[in-house]
Parts: structure tokens; sequence; C-alpha cells
């Protein structure tokens, strides 16, 4: 039993029948078994996020968009039915030929899947009709006395098989959870610690805090400065409308203030 | 004053003018209100307290003397006292000891004796009490800083006093552009 079980103890321990979990048998202890779980569980939370992503985007982008294109096209009452044609904004605004090669690309790829899966089907209906075809060919060498014990043998080796993908089943389905787990637990962890790192490092303080006194100051002085240039604009004004001496000909204080 | 003269010359030491001077003023005002706000929270949490207490079944009037004391806190003529006090000891106290009051300080600027020394008590103390006549005349005692050759107010006529320019005093000369693009024939006569 690894350490683990105390996190996960339902997934490790045996259960009541007797059950002794796969995982159990042959556990390659150390950095290299952890290692593998996190990629593993990485690769899954990756991926189920990027499933959901792309189904989010596919949903966002596709229906409205496409109801606002054909909205937006006008179509011609009293001409052909032709005229009802989807056409792209592009062809309509003359840059068709700019986009010529991204749309045969992107056609080519819708063609290419559509396709794959309708071959795919066709190659199924096909191998069962050939099915159909040879199993009355087939049959009588089944009732030959040479091959029972070879089907037997057969039979047991399919049934190994089996338990083998059952075993291996279960090995993933636990190996799944855990590695999930897991790497929930890393991302949860090194996001923590590198908050942690950053609030408790006293070089991102002293640079915070260098930051925010020289944006202090940097205020401060902009403050200053615009309150001295208006104080001096405002003088200007008013001494001139009471014919008082302007500033530049009164003298300076003197040194002891200065 | 010439544009030029305005943007490069470096005013340290210089007699400050109303705006800056305002602007101080206006902080001091806003710090003192903070002050006294949480003062009188101070002064209600308490007394609501003493309440609670009384509530709890605890008889605050078996303390001797509790009901003329918390009658003697709310006297209006005691708060009004208190008030004066905290803005008295406000513009003194720092006077006094730094030479200026804390929104001066965000300003830049200091008051000094007309020789350039230091404000003692008594000085500060006149000088406290030459803003009386300068808030009664309405503002022109404040708005005198422009036409004095000195920049001085009245309290700081009244007081012998100056305030100047602490820091390395530059005008924004964007700001000041700007301003100048708005009245040039005004601003070109000098």
């Amino acid at each position: 039993m690894t350490n683990n079980s105390n996190h996960i103890p339902n997934l490790m321990n045996s259960d009541a029948s007797g059950f002794q979990n796969p995982i159990e048998k042959k556990t390659p202890k150390g950095s290299l078994r952890s290692f593998s779980k996190l990629m593993i569980g990485s690769l899954v939370i990756g991926i189920d996020e990027l499933n959901y992503r792309l189904k989010m985007w596919d949903e966002k982008s596709q229906p409205h968009q496409l109801e606002n294109d054909l909205d937006s096209i006008p179509i011609q009452q009293d001409g052909p039915s032709e005229a009802t044609t989807i056409i792209p904004y592009e062809i309509i605004d003359g840059e068709y030929q700019q986009n010529e090669m991204r749309y045969i690309l992107i056609g080519l790829f819708k063609e290419t899947q559509g396709r794959l899966v309708s071959n795919t089907q066709k190659l199924r209906r096909i191998g069962g009709s050939i099915n159909r075809f040879t199993y009355p060919i087939i049959k009588p060498l089944n009732r030959n006395w040479l091959i029972p014990p070879l089907q037997r043998r057969y039979a047991a080796l399919i049934e190994r098989g089996e338990n083998e993908l059952n075993r291996l089943t279960l090995v993933g389905r636990s190996e799944y959870e855990q590695s999930r787990r897991m790497a929930q637990l890393a991302y949860e962890d090194s996001f923590e610690e590198a908050v942690d790192s950053l609030a408790t490092n006293p070089e991102v303080q002293n640079l915070i805090q260098s930051q925010g006194m020289g944006m202090a100051e940097e205020i401060i002085d902009e403050v200053r400065e615009r309150a001295i240039s208006a104080d001096n604009y405002l003088e200007c004004i008013f001494r001139n409308i009471f014919r008082r001496k302007p500033r530049s000909q009164i003298p300076p204080p003197s040194f002891e203030i200065k | 004053m010439s544009n030029t003269a305005i943007k490069k010359q470096n005013f340290q030491g210089y007699y400050a003018g109303i705006v800056s001077r305002f602007s101080a003023f206006i902080l001091d005002i806003v710090i003192i209100n903070i002050i006294l706000v949480l003062l009188s929270w101070f002064i209600s949490i308490s007394l609501a307290l003493l309440n609670y207490i009384s509530t709890l079944g605890l008889n605050i009037d078996t303390i001797p003397y509790i009901q003329a004391f918390i009658n003697f806190i709310l006297n209006p003529f005691l708060i009004a006292l208190v008030v004066i006090g905290i803005i008295f000891l406000y513009f003194t106290f720092f006077i006094v000891f730094s030479g200026h009051t804390p929104g001066k300080a965000f300003m830049g600027l200091r008051v000094v004796t007309k020789s350039g020394g230091k404000i003692s008590f008594l000085r500060s103390v006149l000088r406290f009490l030459a803003y009386i006549p300068t808030i009664l005349s309405l503002g022109i005692g404040f708005f005198w800083i422009i036409l004095d050759d000195q920049r001085q107010a009245w309290h700081d006529t009244l007081s012998n006093t100056l305030v100047i320019y602490i820091w390395d005093a530059r005008p924004d000369e964007t700001f000041l552009s700007n301003q100048i693009r708005v009245f040039p024939t005004r601003t070109n006569k000098e």
C-alpha cells in the first residue's frame, strides 16, 4: 500500500469480497510512478478542459453568427431561386480571391471528415455481408473433430485476454481517478506556493514597495508642479488686472529665507 | 514674467502662491475633519457600551457621578471647546515642531519668520488667532496672497511670518503651456 492510501482509501483498499486491487500487486514505487500519474492527470484535465472550451466556442461561434450572416444578405424576390444561396461576406466584398485557398482547405477538411465517416460505415456493411456469405462455407469446418480442441484453446486464450483487459480496465480506472486528483493537488499546491513565494519573497516585496513609493512620489510631485504652475499663472492674471508690478520685477526672497 | 522664465526657474525658497497654500489648507481641513469624526465615533461607541451594560442588568447608576459625567461630555459648549482645541493644537503643534502642518508638508511648504527662522510657540498662537480676521473677511484675507509682493495673507502679515516652497519647485511646463494657450494675450503682456 502506498502513502496515497491516506487520501483515497476506497480506491486502494481491497473490497469485502476479498478482491485484491491489481494495482497493489506490482506497484513501482518512487517518483517515476508519481510523475506518470501527474502526466496522465494533466492530460486528462487538459483534454477535458479543451473539449469543454471547444464545445463552448463552437456553440458560441456557429449558429448565431451564421444566422446573422444570413439575415444580412439581401434576397431577390423576383429573381431565380439561386438568389437565396448563402453568399459569404468576403465574396460579396470581392475578397474571394484572397481567401480562396483557406476556403478550399476548410472545405476539403470537412469533406474528408464526412467521407471518412461514411466510408467507415460502408466498410462495416461490407464486412457484415462478407461474413454472411462466408459463414455457410466455414460452418462445416466447425463440425470437424479437429476443430473443438483448437476452439477450446482459442476460447481459453480469449478468456485470458478478457481477464487481462478487465484487469487493465480496473488499473486504468483507479489510475485515472488518482492521476486526476494528483494533478489537481499539484496544480493547487503549486499555485498556492507560487502566490506564497511571491508574497513572502523580500525581493518581490521590495520591488512592489519601491514601485509604490515611486508612484506616490510621482503623484505628489505632479500635484505640486501643477499647483506651482497655477500659482504663477493666476498671479500673472490677477496682478495684471489690478495693475500690480509683475512678479519678475519684485526682488526674490533674501538668502536667509532661502 | 516671461514664459521661459517660468519654465526654467527653480522656485525653492520662494514665497508660496495661493493655489499651493489653499490646497494645503483644504488638506488640513480634511485631516482635522477625519480626526474629529474618529473622536466622535469613539465617544458614541463608549456611550453606547455604557448603555449596553445597563441593559445587561449592571446598573451604571451605581457608579458615582456617572450621569453628571455623561451630561458633561455631551455639553455643546464643551464639544465646541474640544473642537476648537483640536484645531488649535493641530495648527500650532505641527508648525512649532516641524514648520509645517501635514497639508503644507504634502504641498512642500514651510512657515518661517521674516528672517527665515523657525516659528516660536507664541508666534504660532498669534498666527492661529490671526486666522480669525482672515476667515471673517470672506476670503479677502487669503486672496491678499496674490496681490502682496511677499505673497502674505492677512494672518501672515499679522504674525509676521512667510510661507515658502521647500522642495525643488519647478512648474509643470505642459500644464502651464496649456493654460497659456487658453489666455495668450494676458500672459504675454508680462
